[in-house]
């Protein structure tokens, strides 16, 4: 079932005089099985949005529907939202932080053991995870306090993945990471998505966007701009949203003006765009 | 964020604003005194607490300091208010002999509650003048004043300025820790913890896979900002000058021999009694008086010594 | 003028692997000058070695012709700057004035002249109407601005950028970004090492050092090391957009001839 925002309002601190509206009548659908990034500038509610998705925040006023749940301000009962928490999992900006048991794999097995499933089953799921980000075995007996900074950040993403969640949500997962590290997590998020987990990604960078959404939706102060696919983003002018235009787009538009005929649905990656330059120019 | 509005520093351009830290925290004192000096009569006790009443009432105004904000607060104290009301009157103060009413069994005496409102009402004035302080001062200015108080005990190797700077530094991040604690709760409640519910175990767990992570970030965040504060000269023993300096004005000189006299007055009330019949011997509240304008005069004297030097 | 000089320096937090291993170069007057590498290649700890932070070998550093030892430090730090990645780690001060002000303190300015040179500096960094603020009401753009204009007020003949934009936002970098122009338009002795992972402002620099495991494994002209793309694939290191872009049309047998801007490549294409 896709996951529906029926105009969501969010107010922190209502009644103070640090009252702060972040999010302000949102309506949006994020569809099963797709990567849908969400961009926007800091501020601009991305951050509230999601905190919605697993109800960590219930809406002021509108609702929330996530697979069977009903998310309403009249509607809270806590049973029902701990157990959404397992199904759709939230990776938050520099998860690395929320690391503290002695092992690597106690770690990743904390999550799962909190919905009370026996340790020797979680083990094994951890083990797994851990594989799939990519950490080799002779750390998982280490304490997550020794490995750096970019294996930290897959250990916390293996300890969500351990939920076994139908729908990831990630906030900024690449922020900070070296070039290397960026590519290798995006690739991971990129076959977790083709087999089958539903995506959800919050991004500055407009370029991951270009290279893996298939949905988009963009926000500004509070609400959604736009939602659409990326193909028809890439094909107005970006920065009328004030996001900037990815590097291939820009050298799409510049072949485009310059009169050669490129298949754009085609074009997904630097390779892609190279391909349909050799394709047209023959 | 949650509720930190309490005691925050709310920039208004009041006098009380523009008053010296150093003095202010005299004059807490100073009226905090006034407010906990016991007094020989219920009569003179609700006089003068009203009287101090009306007084701080009146700064709250100045100062701008809402006085919602102050009610909200003390919701707190309805628990302790209560507990206090019951206390006193099923254990009367020595000497309660004037039943105000029955309650079947138990007596409930006059004295017992006017001591209870006496209690609540001193809280009450404490709470306000604490406020008033934290909302007209900022931060760095009252760990100048406190510094300040203990320049003295630089004279035998007390680190006052590393102190003044510890806690300076430490109230600068108080929001950012206070983000980082929502943000490692929302990320563990993510991984299904649970800090609302749940048996003691589980809950004991919660609060370390709170603590742990927070610990470690401000670990961190120390060793980062101690390598920036040294790359920008940052020397403790080194001399450094003063961006921030505290001037003691002429408002601050009237507020000062003001609130002195307030306190002086009060003091003597409590102890002459109306009839202002004389005593044998000088009463230690007026020796601690004294002393604290003894010492005030001492520390000026060596603050200008040391900032001639 | 040579300001900084680098010789065989050597740096172990553990005495078994060195995290820096036999690293040598120079920092000219007024150069820009980039150091890229994956992480954990020793860049940071390159920066702090140079401030003093950590302890270098012995002669190993050369700063403005003194040795950087313990004797002559305060003197090598207060002609270096540097602003480091995390915004919030490094504002010291209460509002943005006490954070600038800061600095100064430490150097002993002299309390008249506070409130001018942090106006001055404020003004440089285009943070005039945050002076008040405090740390948590401004974006992390903003924060690194105000760190750099607590450095620049002590008019520092180099600035180290230890991945200072890598935590903000695409506003963030192009603040900072363009601040850092700004002051080298405005003072061109300025020198600059900015360690990044941003190939873009990497290869709009004057040199790029490239480090791999604690060594240097190319240092040139943004131009020529480009022509030499065996280095990026021995370090990990990415390569910038135009260049992946050069050898991958010939890869499909399109060489392309002058390659010194998006504009020239597509034109050729087109040709």
């Amino acid at each position: 079932m896709p996951i529906n925002f029926k105009n969501v309002f969010y107010t922190y601190s209502e009644k103070t005089p640090f009252r702060h509206e972040a999010l302000k009548g949102v309506s949006l659908t994020i569809n099963d099985g797709s990567f849908t990034c969400i961009v926007g500038h800091t501020g601009c509610g991305k951050s509230t949005l999601i905190q919605q998705l697993n109800g960590l925040l219930i809406p002021t006023s509108g609702s929330v529907d996530v697979n069977e749940y009903h998310i309403e301000k009249k509607n809270k009962s806590l049973k029902k939202l701990h157990d959404l928490r397992k199904e759709v999992g939230v990776v938050f900006q520099f998860s690395e932080y929320q690391l503290f048991e002695e092992t690597i794999e106690d770690d990743v097995a904390f999550g799962p053991m909190n919905f009370g499933m026996k340790k020797e089953d979680v083990l094994k799921i951890a083990h797994e995870c851990l594989k799939t980000v990519g950490i080799p075995e002779d750390y998982y007996k280490k304490s997550p306090f020794e490995i750096s900074g970019g294996e930290k950040r897959r250990v916390a993403i293996a300890g969500i993945l351990a939920l076994q969640p139908k729908t990831l949500v990630l906030d900024e997962p690449t922020a900070g990471l070296d070039p290397r590290g960026t590519k290798y997590i995006l690739d991971l998020f990129k076959k977790l998505n083709e087999q089958g987990t539903t995506i959800v990604f919050v991004t500055h960078d407009i370029n991951i966007v270009y290279e893996y959404a298939t949905d988009v939706i963009v926000m500004n102060e509070g609400k959604v701009v736009l939602q659409t696919v990326p193909e028809k983003l890439f094909a107005e002018d970006v920065e009328q949203y004030s996001l900037e235009t990815p590097l291939i787009q820009k050298t799409v538009n510049l072949l485009q003006a310059k009169g050669m005929k490129l298949d754009v649905s085609k074009i997904r990656s630097l390779e892609d765009l190279v391909k349909e330059i050799a394709e047209a120019r023959k | 964020m949650t509720n930190v509005a309490l005691g925050r520093y709310v920039p208004y351009n009041s006098f009380i604003h523009r008053m010296d830290a150093r003095n202010k925290i005299f004059c807490l004192i100073a009226l905090m005194v006034a407010v906990f000096i016991s007094y020989p009569t219920y009569e003179i006790t609700f006089i003068v607490g009203g009287a101090l009443a009306v007084f701080i009432f009146a700064l709250l105004l100045i100062s701008h300091v809402s006085v919602k904000d102050i009610f909200k607060s003390l919701r707190v104290l309805w628990f302790f208010i209560i507990l206090l009301l019951v206390i006193n009157i099923f254990i009367p103060p020595k000497g309660a002999e004037n039943v105000a009413f029955s309650m079947g069994s138990v007596n409930v005496y006059w004295e017992a509650i006017f001591q209870s409102l006496k209690i609540i009402l001193r809280l009450i004035l404490m709470i306000e003048l604490t406020m008033i302080l934290t909302a007209t001062t900022k931060p760095l200015d009252l760990t100048y004043g406190l510094e300040w108080y203990l320049t003295p005990l630089k004279l035998v190797k007390f680190p006052a300025h590393e102190v003044a700077m510890t806690i300076s530094i430490a109230l600068r991040f108080i929001p950012t820790l206070l983000d980082e604690t929502d943000r490692i709760m929302k990320a563990q409640s993510s991984r299904g913890v649970d800090f609302k519910h749940g048996k003691l175990s589980a809950r004991l767990k919660a609060i370390v896979s709170l603590i742990i992570p927070l610990f470690i970030s401000a670990f961190q965040r120390s060793e980062e900002l101690a390598d920036s504060m040294e790359a920008r000269g940052y020397d403790p023993k080194a001399k450094r000058t003063r961006y921030h300096i505290l001037r003691f004005s002429l408002n601050d000189l009237f507020s000062f021999i003001l609130v002195g006299a307030l306190m002086s007055g009060t003091i003597i009330l409590s102890h002459y009694q109306w009839s202002l019949q004389t005593t044998s011997f000088v009463p230690w509240y007026s020796l601690i008086l004294i002393c604290i304008f003894i010492y005030i005069i001492l520390v000026g004297i060596i603050d200008a010594a040391r900032r001639k030097a | 003028m040579k300001l900084i000089e680098v010789n065989n320096l050597v740096f172990s937090y553990d005495k078994k692997i060195n995290v820096v291993d036999g690293v040598s170069f120079s920092v000219e007057s007024g150069k820009y000058i980039s150091i890229i590498g994956h992480n954990g290649s020793g860049k940071s700890t390159i920066a702090k070695l140079l401030i003093g932070l950590l302890e270098p070998s012995k002669d190993s550093i050369k700063a403005f012709g003194l040795d950087l030892n313990a004797k002559n430090l305060g003197a090598i730090r207060s002609r270096i700057g540097i602003v480091f990645q995390n915004p919030d780690n490094q504002f010291v001060g209460s509002t943005v004035r006490d954070d600038i002000a800061f600095g100064l303190e430490n150097r002993r300015v002299p309390h008249e002249q506070m409130d001018e040179i942090i106006n001055k500096f404020a003004e440089k960094v285009r943070m005039s109407e945050f002076l008040d603020k405090e740390p948590e009401n401004l974006s992390g753009g903003q924060k690194q601005r105000v760190a750099i204009a607590g450095i620049l007020a002590m008019n520092p003949d180099l600035i180290i950028f230890d991945e200072a934009t890598s935590m903000l936002d695409p506003k963030g970098k192009r603040e900072v970004r363009e601040t850092i122009d700004l002051m080298r338009k405005e003072n061109p002795n300025l020198s600059i090492i900015s360690i990044t992972h941003d190939l873009e402002e990497a290869f709009s620099s004057d040199e790029v050092i490239v480090l791999k495991k604690g060594k240097i494994v190319g240092h040139d002209k943004p131009e020529n090391i480009l022509e030499n793309p065996g280095i990026f694939v021995e370090s990990g290191v990415d390569l910038p957009f135009k260049s992946k872009f050069v050898n991958l049309l010939s890869q499909v047998g399109i060489e392309i001839k002058n390659d010194e801007s998006l504009e020239r490549i597509v034109e050729e294409l087109c040709q």
